[in-house]
């Protein structure tokens, strides 16, 4: 069916501004998508605007500025669904299995088997930035959890109320490198919700013979994951299933790689559309064929957007390299606002924009796609893409934003500071995300104001 | 002992089909809030904030799941141009329709829908609330309905007659007032509240079925299909006796049915499996019996409600009188929250 | 021989050594598998040692919210003589900071540094053991290259040091649980912090110099009755009722350091902690490498040891807190943490819950400041008890 509507001229726009662009949608064009494709069953409709979100709590919305393309409409209304998606999977008896502290293997494989439900408890961490709200959080210190920690405590948060998400079929928690603090979340999930397969993740290698067997410590615990999982689907995991998952995890991957560049290179998507997509290599918002879609809309958008000369933000904004995800999405729209753009980000999970091999066995190119994981590895090892990006894109600063009491940040983050100035003799500006608030707090506002300052006067 | 659940959280578990801690619990709790914070109604109706506040006190106070932003039903009529009078110590009080007549009315009905009067108290209102508390509890503003809306934009007597001798008119001016209704709503959305549909004028002591089915139901549903396009779960609440109308309240596409004077176990067998059933405790009760009796009624009402298949908010039939002894009030939540209680979290068994 | 303090006589123990051509390894962690540094001929000297001022030194580099232990360590390698008189460092991957802590000091010291990869999920699955057997022939050979002493032909004559250092610190162990033992009586025989000052020593000094201390130590205490080794390993019974008096109690939690050992005075003064859960303490000795083939045993033995909270799961702590507090009658628990301690931080309300004991949580660094309000702390807390 051809719908008649054309995407106004690109640029960023208000909450309110979305809600007028909104009112031109046809009805047929909200019709036409649905989540868990082929199903069309009317909740599974998600083409609505911020308003719809902001009614039902995620006041944030309204203090963010969006992209205007019907894409990037569709991008919210599917990510901020996903909650329901995930009861909605339940209702319709697909199994919804819990992957933990995954950095996106367990994802590939637990969506290879048919009718299953990969997410991520982890990404409940934005909740109380998008609602403004210390609910979730004040639950997880009620179970031990407080501020010492970081804002993934929420997951334990959205464990315990059994409200967020449905207590799922099964819960996979990887864990080993990786950050104390969602360890300790997995830990007290273990204790109290759930029994959970525990899943090894190890560093990054430190040689090729400690990779060769990292490889096989993998491909065991994986295989351990296609037991738990053939145990509750019924269904035997085969190689060919396998390898389809790893050509759709990759058909995302491909079309985010292409997305960052048109984003970071061309300035025709904002950053922070593209801090949610990049994010969906991971858990893929708990429907990857449907996300699928969403990506690659946007990728026709930016295309055409790129064909056109039109952008979001100026060319001649500031170039800024971004490190560890911002947490308060509100900071990605202020830094576009006062005038500076993005061009290299390393948001700790770049390991999941990188392609799986799809020559290898499956099981052994999963786990070597883990292998490269920002988490597990050195500081150093971390930043090797992002230098590269940022020299290329001659970024002309960077923001490294941390999390107060988060294990990595407390001790990376002056490593990563002193690491990039040393390499790229460009100033840092490194600083804790507050907690959820409904604005930015006035000394990071300050701070960020004064580090763009400084950058324009290198000019 | 502090609950597990958020009203958010409870209602957002209730409008997707899954079972929550409890049942929401929804007295009407409108402009008693005022009288419960020793609030002039005066104030409370034209101070955006000063209602919020009596609202989020009153909520406070009596531990309810939702917050209620309402006057009285006027709203749209008054921001159209009817006049309305403000008492200090009542709820305002039409004084004069914007039209005579209902052929006065016709010509003018395609005009450009402004919105004035109160409007931007309801969203000053609104905002306040929305930003204190919308992450804990859901925040509903009530609607006047269209065929409500209409009635109170013409003299009421050529109203009715036209109901009767000259229904096309009517429509005309139905159709305005849905024009009306539906950007009333826009800006009630954007502000951050879930409308409430009420139609009182539209209720079975007004209208016969066939009345309702002509002249309310298709303005109801229109709006509620303006709400649907942004994906909120309708309330629709229609006070009085609607025993003659409960099988076309599903025809409106209300998620949430609220319902007054009618037996609760009629309507749950009647369209509990479509819609969520929210009532209806006698408001006269609650104003004029004691804490005991209303105690021990509403365990019974919200017992034989929670059984609902697709949901059960419990409520009283319509708005809770202004002057309800605070007692008697406490005494409708301490016994919804007595009876309220599902299992929760369900244990589920292996499939 | 000094206690835990390492006082000048001991650290001249130390240099002695060295200067006979010893290489001392440190290492932070009970998790490094000390027969095999000792078995290449290295000494390995455990390092616990942290304050105020290296904590404070230690953030030059790291945060304010990393771990005060990994700060104050980060510190220790420019003040202290002890960590500028190592060879070589092990370390393992256990927390995230430990784990990260390794690529901060590979950029600010110059010895050799070795970093075992330890899983931290602590189910015994067949390729998580193979893969720790092999990090540690790694580190068996990464320490005889730092010793020189090379012997790599996989078979006897390379088990040999192997099965020589497991009995050394196999004897150590067991010295340590008779004189633990006297601990456990009723009334307690011997102070917590006297155990973790023997730990103290057993894991700094090679442990033919502490074995035959360890043996003139429990003479001591037993009167000279009975000789420690060969005797009977079982504990006096406890005799009746538990005295009001005195509460027992037993402590949990993260690292405690030489400087810690205030906090175990205070308590002492008016209580017993007749049990402990940290690795500077009971959870050392508490069990033994068994006899078999020598790398695999040790590997074994150091997956499977009661594990630190950081391991998932970590059930297998809870269960020993349990048994513990059984057989060594505990009526409280004393919490320990360190300011950013995820791993024991985080675990507390589900102790709490678990336990079903009261519990008295200390959440610090090595600032002095607040000992009065810890007196009072500790004090309330007894007073509670009794």
């Amino acid at each position: 069916m051809v719908i008649d509507y054309q995407d106004p001229p690109a640029r960023r726009v208000t909450f309110d501004e979305w809600d007028d662009l909104f009112a031109r949608i046809p009805d047929e064009l909200i019709e036409q998508f649905h989540y868990f494709p082929p199903n069309q069953e009317p909740w599974s409709k998600y083409l609505f605007p911020p308003q719809t979100f902001a009614i039902y709590g995620a006041r944030h919305l309204r203090r963010l500025k969006f992209d205007n393309s019907l894409a990037a409409l569709r991008l919210w209304g599917f990510v901020q669904n996903e909650g329901e998606r995930l009861f909605r999977a339940r209702q319709i008896r697909r199994k919804v299995v819990a992957v933990m502290g995954d950095l996106g293997p367990l994802a590939v494989i637990v969506n290879s088997f048919p009718g299953c439900v990969a997410f991520y408890p982890d990404c409940w961490w934005w909740t109380p930035f998008a609602m403004e709200s210390k609910v979730l959080l004040n639950k997880a210190e009620e179970l031990g959890m407080g501020e010492a920690s970081c804002f993934s405590r929420a997951a334990l948060g959205a464990f315990a109320k059994h409200s967020y998400f449905p207590d799922p079929d099964l819960v996979i928690a990887a864990t080993g490198a990786s950050c104390d603090d969602y360890s300790a979340v997995e830990s007290l999930v273990a204790g109290r919700y759930s029994d959970v397969l525990w899943v090894e993740t190890p560093r990054r290698p430190v040689n090729e013979d400690e990779a060769d067997r990292f490889e096989q410590l993998l491909v065991a615990e994986y295989q351990q994951v296609l037991k738990a999982l053939a145990d509750l689907t019924g269904t035997e995991m085969t190689e060919a299933l396998l390898s389809d998952g790893i050509r759709r995890a990759n058909r995302i991957r491909q079309a985010t790689e292409q997305l960052k560049t048109l984003a970071y290179q061309d300035g025709v998507l904002p950053a922070l559309e593209m801090m949610v997509v990049e994010f969906g290599c991971l858990h893929y918002y708990s429907d990857l064929t449907e996300w699928t879609g969403v990506v690659e809309h946007l990728l026709q958008t930016a295309q055409k957007r790129k064909e056109r000369g039109e952008r979001v933000v100026p060319e001649d904004a500031l170039r800024l390299g971004w490190i560890t995800p911002p947490a308060d999405p509100l900071l990605l729209t202020y830094v576009e606002d006062r005038g500076a753009r993005l061009v290299s980000t390393e948001y700790v999970i770049n390991q999941a924009l990188v392609l799986i091999e799809e020559t290898l066995p499956p099981l052994r190119a999963i786990a070597r796609s883990l292998l490269a994981a920002s988490l597990i590895g050195s500081s150093r090892s971390r930043l090797a893409g992002f230098l590269r990006e940022a020299v290329e894109r001659e970024a002309e600063g960077v923001v490294v934003s941390g999390l107060l009491g988060g294990s990595h940040c407390a001790m990376e983050s002056r490593l990563i500071a002193d690491y990039i100035k040393s390499r790229l003799s460009i100033p840092v500006l490194e600083f804790d995300v507050a907690p959820p608030n409904k604005a930015i707090d006035r000394q990071t506002r300050t701070r960020i104001d004064a580090f763009l300052e400084l950058l324009r006067s290198r000019r | 002992m502090s609950e597990l659940l958020t009203p958010r959280e409870r209602f957002g578990l209730l409008v997707i089909d899954e079972v929550q801690d409890r049942v929401p619990i929804f007295p009407l709790l409108t402009s008693h809030a005022a009288v419960v914070t020793g609030v002039r109604l005066r104030d409370y109706y034209t101070n955006g904030e000063v209602l919020a506040r009596c609202q989020l006190q009153a909520r406070e106070f009596y531990q309810t799941d939702f917050i209620s932003i309402f006057s009285e039903v006027g709203i749209v009529a008054e921001a159209l141009g009817s006049e309305f009078v403000y008492p200090e110590d009542d709820l305002p009080v039409l004084s004069s329709p914007r039209w005579t007549e209902l052929e006065r009315a016709v010509p003018e009905c395609g005009a450009e829908i402004k919105l004035g009067g109160r409007v931007k108290v309801y969203l000053d209102a609104i905002n306040y609330a929305w930003e204190a508390c919308a992450d804990i509890v859901p925040v509903l503003a009530y609607v006047p309905a269209p065929f409500t809306t209409a009635q109170q934009l013409v003299e009421p007597e050529s109203f009715l007659l036209g109901l009767l001798e000259k229904p096309e008119m009517v429509k005309v001016l139905l159709d305005y007032s849905t024009r009306a209704v539906q950007e009333f709503c826009r800006l009630l959305i954007r502000a951050g509240a879930l409308p409430i549909i009420v139609d009182p004028l539209a209720s079975g002591s007004v209208l016969s079925p066939e009345q309702y089915r002509e002249f309310a139901l298709p303005g109801e549903r229109e709006i509620i299909k303006f709400l649907h396009r942004y994906d909120l779960d309708v309330v629709l609440h229609i006070c009085g006796d609607t025993s003659g109308i409960v099988t076309l309240l599903p025809e409106t596409g209300a998620d949430l049915v609220s319902v007054d004077l009618v037996d609760l176990g009629m309507v749950i067998k009647t369209i509990g499996q479509e819609v969520r059933v929210i009532g209806n405790f006698h408001t006269s009760d609650l104003w004029l019996s004691n804490p005991e009796d209303i105690y021990e009624r509403v365990v019974a009402m919200v017992k034989q409600g929670k059984n609902c298949p697709r949901g059960y908010v419990a409520a009283t039939g319509c708005e809770v009188p202004l002057a309800t002894p605070v007692a008697n009030l406490r005494a409708f939540v301490a016994g919804a929250r007595e009876a309220s209680g599902y299992q929760f979290p369900i244990l589920r068994q292996r499939e | 021989m000094s206690v835990a303090i390492l006082t000048p006589e001991g650290f001249k123990e130390l240099r002695v050594l060295k200067e006979k051509g010893r290489r001392l390894v440190g290492y932070f962690c009970v998790y490094v598998p000390v027969e095999i540094i000792y078995a290449s001929g290295a000494l390995p000297v455990r390092l616990a040692r942290a304050d105020e001022d290296s904590a404070r030194c230690g953030e030059g580099w790291l945060r304010a919210d990393a771990c005060p232990f990994c700060k104050a360590s980060v510190g220790r390698f420019t003040s202290d003589p002890l960590y500028q008189m190592l060879d070589g460092l092990v370390m393992v991957n256990t927390c995230d900071m430990m784990r990260r802590l390794a690529e901060v000091l590979a950029e600010r010291i110059a010895i050799p540094l070795f970093q075992l990869y330890l899983p931290r999920t602590a189910e015994q699955r067949a390729n998580r053991i193979v893969e720790w057997t092999e990090q540690l022939r790694c580190l068996y050979r990464w320490a005889q290259g730092l010793t020189g002493v090379k012997v790599d032909d996989g078979g006897a004559t390379e088990q040999l040091p192997l099965l020589n250092a497991i009995a050394d610190y196999n004897r150590v162990r067991g010295l340590l649980q008779q004189l633990d033992r006297l601990r456990a009586m009723v009334p307690a025989r011997l102070k917590a912090s006297e155990i973790f000052d023997l730990v103290a020593q057993c894991t700094r000094y090679p442990p033919e110099m502490v074995g035959a201390w360890l043996k003139q130590e429990y003479a001591r205490r037993t009167g000279g009755l009975r000789s420690a080794e060969g005797a009977e390993a079982t504990a006096p019974e406890p005799a009746g009722l538990v005295s009001d008096s005195r509460p027992r109690l037993m402590l949990a939690g993260s690292i405690l350091v030489e400087e810690d050992r205030l906090l175990l005075e205070l308590i002492e003064e008016q209580a017993d902690v007749v049990a402990d859960a940290v690795c500077t303490g009971m959870r050392w000795f508490t069990e033994m490498v068994a006899d078999g083939e020598p790398l695999t045993e040790i590997a074994r033995f150091y997956f499977n040891r009661t594990p630190c909270a950081f391991r998932r799961p970590n059930t297998v702590l809870y269960d020993y807190l349990r048994r513990l507090i059984q057989e060594r009658q505990v009526k409280g628990v004393v919490y320990k943490t360190l300011f950013y301690c995820d791993p024991w931080r985080f675990e507390i309300k589900r102790m709490r819950q678990e336990l079903g004991l009261p519990v008295l949580e200390i959440d610090g660094d090595y600032c002095q400041e607040n000992r009065a309000q810890l007196r009072t702390r500790v004090e309330a807390f007894l007073e509670m008890l009794r």
